[in-house]
């Protein structure tokens, strides 16, 4: 029988996501002394609906996985059905009324991403117009300048009607798909004779000129952009993607140090950076303004304790923009340290599923997908959530399956399906 | 539904692990190339970050959740009402031990239970998960609550409960039948009580009406005492200003003896009332208008003006005078100063207001009747009425048994105390004394009525009061909003509150 071992996964996965949500509708239920403010709820069958829903959509899924591509990764659906289960749970906490809207954008994602697991083309294909990718990424990351819409000093937004999208979500994406074919191309001449500066290798300046060219293009937009987690993203992926394919520590510490010299220089530059810097190091004296979102955190996460005080028992409704940059906090008042350890675990299941994948076969355009994709997603959570937990900074960007919000379902969706092409075993 | 509740989320928790394991548990197959160093650097790069983010959330899930600038801000974490059960919370006691606030189960609930109910809702205030918490129960909040243990140790109850036994009972000084007492005398008219003793400052009664019953917090009804006009939320005796009328002539008088003012002095007091030099407004005593054909109170001396209340005469006297000196001293008897009873905000009274010492006569002559932008509130007059009652030493008040009493302040020159304590015994032990309906067998009492006008209609009328007048171990000063003359509606009051006092062994103690 094709695929057991994701159908069991899978099977607990949205087993714990219906639990999760059912816990949520009777704590709520339960809870007779509410917050009077707490907004419209859904009753218990709204709730049930959903969830079957949810259910469907992944069943549905998974049956053309084993109809389909019956030899591709079989970890990743059921760890991506588990972080939107346990997103969806949040969420009902939070915002019952976004979770509805958050079961219509899965039923989007998860048709875009039957769609290219199932019939999209081969990954070799793309790999063949990398250099259109990266004009992609770049075009993707300008749009928002041209036609974007500011929120909280950060342009990343456009507006299309009713929807905002996030291009620079997408852009991510075909990054990844650039370097990797690029890298796949290129890859083994960055490797073989590097110059050597002391200890440190230095590839051929010719060889690396349209990556830098790349990079300076990407800071410049990023500093444009204003966003540092968008930015610290995209250093992070490339960096890991040039040292997966050249097995060389120098790209890792090079990446390390322009990352740190372009964050300083944003620092230096934008009083919109300077004052989440400010509010990393210091929130406590800005309570009432720009330190509220972090420390309505803290007292999240503090709250939590070990094992949080139960799913739809939390208050972390007081944290502004709770259901997209903070619910990661959330879930740490609801499950405690103890369920926090499980979702990152989680995405740290999804980076070792990548970079497995991009282990089998080293230094071609699909290993380096995969392990791109794997990375990024993992990256994008470690970020946000080393973030409100004030590791480093606090950069507004998504958790992914679990936050709230249409393009990061879709294009997290979107890179999950290309992880999967990409990690399919020859025949 | 409460165990549910907890097992639940011990449930889901296992639930959670248990995936994880089952995704994590993932066997390399036998013949698979092993994994290369470079992957293997960046797998505990990788690792590395998630662990530090992991062990971060913990160190401050732990660690700095009980650190100082957290506490600080902890006013801002709307958890801070839920996290504090009050089936934690201590109880609360009056001076005599007997029960103002305990917590009781309550259909499986722990709830707070105030005894008195409405008669001390305005000292105990409220405690609810919505509504916040007002009175002593937010004033005192950092005495009563009890903090949990860490959260690794809350897993078991038994040991918290060993770790923590049943907190002591926080002690007031408040005295519950006084306090049951003044509430009951006043009635549901709106108005204040202030008792106290005047050597400790101890608070043995503070009422305010009208008033809510804090067991009975709900959205309805909260809702409800917001808008009602009488404003049952408010506390009168703390946050009411109001003018002080009569009971300011005994600041006035020590203010004139503490100059070269010739206390023989003698001036006329009668029918057509005092004119204020460049004025055409007569000021006039209220016996003027209330009896027809009255024919004035004929020259009065300092002891006999004070017995009657004689307005025309302290307008005389006031602008002999001039503002300075009585300003001077209001302000050393406390007139502005703003007690704090108990803790941080709630319990904190307003300060008086007092108006420049560059006055024109007209005004200084209305000031030294407590009229013209002169306010106080009810625990300020009896501040400073138990100043008087102690011979000049001020000491400020308290709310708690185990506050420290402050060193006494001797604010007025003690001859001149002892000569305004007997002048304070002449309204109620004089012939045509005001305050005669304070008089009480075998113990002397002193006191001043005062009806002060205001623009929202009648007289505001006001009492203060104190007993034994030797060796004062009772002051008491009532206040009822527009209860018209002092002598009618306030000094039953306080005669009531007297009696009670004298029942509970007050007035005795001192003999």
């Amino acid at each position: 029988m094709p695929r057991r071992t994701e159908r069991a996964l899978l099977g607990s996965a949205l087993g714990l996501s219906l639990a999760g949500a059912v816990l949520v509708a009777v704590a709520r239920g339960a809870d007779l002394l509410a917050l009077p403010t707490g907004g419209p709820t859904l009753t218990f069958y709204q709730v049930l609906g959903v969830q079957l829903q949810v259910a469907a959509a992944f069943g549905l899924c998974h049956a053309l996985l084993a109809w389909r591509r019956p030899r591709v990764d079989q970890y990743v659906l059921p760890v991506a059905a588990a972080l939107t289960g346990l997103g969806l749970a949040i969420i009902f906490s939070l915002q019952p009324e976004q979770a509805a809207r958050q079961v219509t954008w899965l039923w989007l994602s998860l048709a875009l991403f039957a769609a290219v697991v199932g019939w999209g083309p081969e990954p070799a294909l793309l790999g063949r117009y990398k250099y259109l990718l990266g004009l992609l990424t770049a075009a993707l990351l300008l749009l928002p300048i041209l036609v974007g819409t500011e929120v909280n000093g950060a342009r990343l937004w456009i507006r299309l009607g009713s929807f905002t999208l996030q291009p620079g979500e997408l852009a991510k994406i075909a990054l990844v798909l650039f370097l990797a074919g690029y890298l796949a191309e290129k890859g083994e001449l960055l490797a073989a004779e590097p110059r050597r500066l002391g200890s440190v290798a230095i590839p051929d300046p010719q060889l690396l000129l349209p990556l830098l060219l790349l990079w300076a293009a990407g800071l410049a937009l990023l500093v444009l952009l204003r966003d540092l987690g968008t930015a610290l993203l995209f250093f992070g992926t490339a960096v890991v993607m040039l040292y997966l394919a050249t097995a060389q520590l120098g790209w890792l510490a090079l990446g390390g140090v322009s990352f740190a010299g372009g964050a300083w220089v944003c620092g230096q530059l934008f009083g919109h950076v300077r004052a989440r810097l400010a509010n990393w190091v210091d929130p406590w004296p800005k309570i009432e303004t720009t330190g509220f979102q972090p420390i309505q955190g803290m007292f999240a996460i503090a709250a939590g304790g070990l094992g949080g005080v139960g799913l739809g028992q939390g208050l972390a409704r007081s944290i502004p923009a709770a259901t997209t940059d903070y619910p990661f906090a959330a879930l740490c008042e609801e499950l405690g340290l103890w369920g926090a350890g499980v979702l990152l675990a989680l995405y740290l299941i999804l980076v070792y599923r990548g970079l497995h994948h991009g282990l089998r076969q080293p230094g071609r355009f699909e290993a380096l997908t995969a392990a791109g994709l794997g990375c990024l997603l993992g990256f994008q959570a470690l970020v946000i959530c080393a973030g409100v937990v004030r590791l480093i900074p606090l950069t507004g960007i998504t958790l992914p399956f679990v936050s709230y919000g249409g393009s990061s379902l879709l294009t997290n969706y979107l890179a999950l399906a290309l992880l999967l092409r990409c990690s399919e075993e020859p025949r | 539904m409460e165990a549910f509740l907890a097992a639940q989320r011990l449930i889901f928790l296992a639930l959670l692990g248990w995936f994880v394991s089952r995704v994590v548990v993932v066997r390399r197959p036998a013949g698979a190339p092993p994994v290369p160093r470079s992957l293997r650097w960046l797998r505990s790069a990788v690792v590395g970050g998630f662990l530090a983010t992991f062990l971060w959330q913990a160190w401050w899930t732990f660690e700095r959740a009980h650190s100082a600038p957290y506490r600080a801000a902890e006013r801002y974490d709307s958890r801070t009402w839920r996290l504090r059960d009050p089936s934690d919370r201590r109880a609360v006691v009056d001076r005599w031990g007997r029960p103002l606030i305990r917590t009781v189960r309550f259909g499986g609930q722990a709830v707070r239970r105030y005894e008195l109910g409405p008669a001390a809702a305005h000292v105990s205030g409220y405690f609810h998960r919505l509504y916040g918490r007002a009175g002593l129960e937010e004033a005192c909040d950092d005495r009563l609550a009890t903090w949990r243990q860490p959260a690794w140790e809350q897993l078991s109850e038994a040991a918290q409960q060993a770790a923590n036994p049943q907190p002591l009972p926080l002690a007031l000084t408040i005295d519950r039948a006084l306090q049951q007492a003044a509430a009951t005398a006043l009635g549901s008219r709106r108005g204040a009580v202030v008792v106290l003793n005047p050597a400790a400052g101890d608070l043995l009664a503070l009422v305010s009406s009208p008033c809510y019953d804090p067991n009975l917090v709900d959205a309805a009804r909260y809702r409800q005492w917001q808008a009602d006009p009488d404003r049952p939320l408010l506390n009168r005796a703390l946050a009411g200003l109001y003018p002080p009328g009569s009971t300011f002539k005994p600041v006035v008088a020590a203010a004139a003896l503490a100059t070269t003012w010739d206390p023989a002095t003698r001036y006329e007091s009668g029918p057509a009332g005092y004119l204020p030099p460049f004025e055409r407004q007569r000021i006039r005593d209220h016996e003027a208008g209330e009896r027809a054909g009255w024919r004035g109170h004929g020259p009065l001396d300092l002891r006999q003006a004070m017995a009657c209340s004689a307005n025309t005469w302290f307008a005389a006297l006031g602008v002999a005078l001039g503002p300075a000196p009585i300003v001077r001293t209001a302000q050393a008897l406390g007139w502005q100063e703003r007690w704090r009873l108990a803790g941080r905000a709630d319990l904190v009274a307003l300060p008086g207001r007092l108006p420049s010492d560059r006055l024109r006569p007209g005004d200084t002559a209305r000031l030294a009747i407590g009229q013209h932008e002169l306010l106080i509130t009810p625990l300020g007059l009896a501040q400073v009425a138990a100043t008087l009652a102690n011979y000049g030493r001020q000491v400020p008040p308290r709310l708690l048994l185990d506050q420290p009493v402050p060193a006494p302040r001797q604010v007025l020159e003690a001859g001149l105390a002892t000569r305004l304590n007997s002048l304070l015994q002449a309204p109620v032990a004089d012939r045509g004394g005001t305050a005669r309906g304070l008089r009480l067998p075998g113990v002397a009492v002193a006191g001043k009525t005062g009806s002060a006008q205001n623009p929202h209609g009648r007289a505001h009328a006001w009492v203060l009061a104190y007993a034994p007048a030797e060796r004062a171990t009772v002051v008491v000063v009532v206040l009822v909003e527009q209860g018209g003359s002092g002598s009618a509606a306030a000094v039953p009051v306080a005669r009531a509150v007297l009696l009670a006092a004298r029942q509970a062994g007050y007035l005795e103690a001192a003999r």
